[in-house]
């Protein structure tokens, strides 16, 4: 056999014991052969990868999780006791502590996911929370579960729960729909949305916020969208009732980052006032820029450069070269479901090496303008603002990065970002009319984040 | 030191940790490609993440992730090799370690899947079909066999010849690419 296909058959599994030392001593012998080996192992690696990143979301849970057919799922809730005085035998405050995969439901393995802000590898466990309590799950694919205690359930899988008691709120991605919860009342799957169930005994209610979910009943299926209520007592529906409550429910935590914030690729001169709507880059005399000075982008194709303290060339009355950008906060609210509360800035800056006389401070600031609830107008008087500043090195090779963070009130809808470069050593005019000697920021991206919220009940 | 428990110490895990599996199925790509059809390839992939966990703080973050991760991946290979009874169907631990010696730093890295997405494209739908059930659906080659109606033997050929075909397109597209990006 041909060294190709030895390596080839070696990674499908089907060299014997005999032609493995054969490929082994070819191996230990021959660098050519150990250079031929990854390059068929890039290949199958990049299938493998491709593949499976291809099978679901980017952050695909197949890879790391055992998956449950349908025909599983379905019978789980007659398992389900069964399986917890089989495997679970441990205390209330064990949280997530592994436990014994229950026999037909957890083939192997276990699975990553988040729980009380760390990452955790986990196997079906008993899930227990206490009244008053409340604590949040989050799996790789993205589902978020908010849980307030008192809650009585089982984690079973990543796309899999029980729950005999409690109240829970959860955000399936799309990407990731097919979440189910079992309860003895009925089953809710999701398609992609956000809910709300509030189980307790033999009752069951389920409230829709967004998207849709399926309530199995007693073998009938109860289909709601948009934002609708089903109640069931002893497997007895008296049918889907229009609207939800979302407050009613706890909600879990919700980030959204942007993408291409601030990257500058096109180049060009930025406009030059103070912006008059969201989502448009304006200020001070600045230009989208490829790779100039020995500095290059630090990804993309360009960066941000300051050129002049005023609008125009020239001026050197001012210290301060400022663009802003204005983010309509409304925006941010469809993408992560609620209001968001917490926004933080990251950037990237650097300079040219200069002289002596060269000034080496940016500044970013989020802010807060008074005024514009409906539509944005720039105002001068800021109502909050969150500020930070940065020194960079003379070494244009490297990239110094900045981060600013500032709460959100609910009652602002206009978020003002400003990244600047500051003439903090020499406020002098060069020949050129460009008051800064090579001054730039690249990758300004933003993150805006929700808590975990408890019910309103 | 910072204070392992700080707010910030935590944070910084936490996204050292979404890192990890943001990237996990490159990771384990590059574990498959030593340990073919092995059912530790998921223990080693769980014990690379704890290892992540534990050395989160000498990571600093907007450096390259997937080569720091598969250093430590690397290192859990050989570990693995030193201290377990390995199958016998498997390659020994003298070898694993001079191969690693000369492993690449990073496998299936975004351009080799940039060029292997546009490679797909020129392969015939029923070996797209193949490929998908091999490495999606996770299927033995005699099932797919089974499946087209062909000999596994033949799935096998079909397979292979489907791979080297990639893999000269994938290194032609990738040296295109580094070509285009030096003349730019």
């Amino acid at each position: 056999m041909k060294l190709t296909d030895t390596i080839n058959a070696y990674l499908d599994g089907r060299l014997t014991a005999d032609e493995v030392r054969a490929l082994e001593a070819e191996l230990l012998s021959s660098s050519e052969a150990r250079a031929r080996y990854w390059e068929i192992a890039g290949t199958h690696a990049s299938l493998e990868r491709h593949f499976h990143e291809n099978s679901g979301s980017e952050l695909s849970d197949t890879l790391v999780f055992p998956a449950l057919d349908r025909q599983k799922k379905s019978a789980l809730w007659t398992f389900a006791p069964m399986a917890a005085a089989a495997a679970i035998v441990l205390g209330f405050f064990a949280f997530f502590k592994p436990a014994p995969p229950a026999p037909n439901l957890v083939q192997s393995g276990g699975f990553i996911a988040r729980w009380d802000d760390d990452w955790r590898f986990l196997q079906a466990s008993e899930l227990k929370l206490a009244a008053g309590e409340s604590r949040e799950l989050v799996f790789v694919n993205g589902v978020r579960v908010a849980l307030e205690g008192p809650i009585d359930g089982n984690l079973v899988a990543p796309d899999l729960m029980t729950l005999a008691t409690g109240r829970i709120g959860v955000h399936v991605p799309p990407g990731a729909e097919g979440f189910t919860v079992d309860t003895p009342a009925g089953q809710v799957v999701d398609f992609g949305t956000r809910f709300g169930i509030d189980v307790a005994g033999n009752k069951l209610r389920a409230e829709v916020f967004e998207g849709r979910i399926d309530v199995n009943v007693a073998g009938e299926n109860y289909r709601m969208e948009g934002q609708a209520s089903l109640e069931v007592v002893d497997q007895q529906s008296s049918g889907i009732a229009a609207g939800s409550n979302a407050q009613a429910y706890p909600m879990p935590t919700a980030e959204f980052r942007t993408t291409g914030f601030g990257q500058f690729n096109s180049p060009g001169y930025l406009v030059k006032h103070h912006p008059t709507q969201p989502d448009q880059w304006a200020g001070d005399y600045s230009r989208a820029t490829a790779a100039i000075d020995g500095v290059q982008p630090r990804t993309g194709a360009g960066m941000l450069q300051f050129l002049s303290t005023t609008q125009e060339a020239g001026s050197h009355e001012k210290i301060g070269s400022q663009v802003w950008r204005v983010v309509d906060l409304e925006e941010i609210r469809a993408e992560l479901g609620r209001r968001a509360e917490r926004v933080r800035l990251t950037a990237w800056c650097n300079r040219v090496e200069g002289t002596a006389d060269s000034d080496t401070k940016f500044m970013f600031e989020l802010a807060g303008q008074a005024g514009s609830q409906q539509e944005f107008r720039w105002s001068p008087d800021v109502v909050l603002r969150s500020q930070t500043d940065l020194l960079t090195d003379a070494d244009p090779t490297t990239w110094e990065k900045v981060t600013v963070e500032l709460q959100i009130p609910s009652s602002l809808r206009f978020l003002v970002v400003m990244a600047s470069a500051q003439e903090n050593v020499s406020n002098q005019l060069p020949a050129e009319g460009q008051e800064f000697d090579g001054h730039f920021v690249d990758d300004i991206e933003l993150e805006f984040s929700a808590g975990l919220r408890a019910s309103q009940k | 030191m910072a204070d392992p428990q700080s707010p910030e110490s935590l944070k910084h895990v936490s996204q050292v940790q979404g890192l990890f599996v943001k990237h996990s199925s490159q990771i384990r790509g590059f574990l498959i490609s030593l340990l073919p059809g092995s059912v530790e390839v998921d223990d080693l992939l769980q014990e690379t993440f704890l290892t992540i966990t534990a050395k989160a703080e000498n990571f600093e973050l907007g450096t390259n992730f997937t080569a720091w991760a598969m250093t430590i991946a690397r290192f859990k290979v050989k570990e693995h090799f030193r201290k377990s009874q390995k199958s016998e169907l498997l390659l020994g631990d003298e070898v694993m370690e001079t191969l690693l010696e000369d492993a690449p730093e990073v496998l299936a890295d975004d351009t080799q899947i940039l060029a292997l997405k546009k490679c797909l494209k020129n392969l015939s739908p029923s070996v797209q079909k193949m490929l998908t059930q091999r490495y999606e659906d996770d299927m033995k080659p005699e099932k797919i066999a089974a499946d087209v109606g062909w000999g596994a033997n033949s799935v096998y050929v079909a397979l292979s010849r489907a791979r080297s075909t990639l893999r000269e397109c994938i290194i032609k597209q990738t040296k295109g690419a580094l070509a285009s990006t030096s003349l730019s």
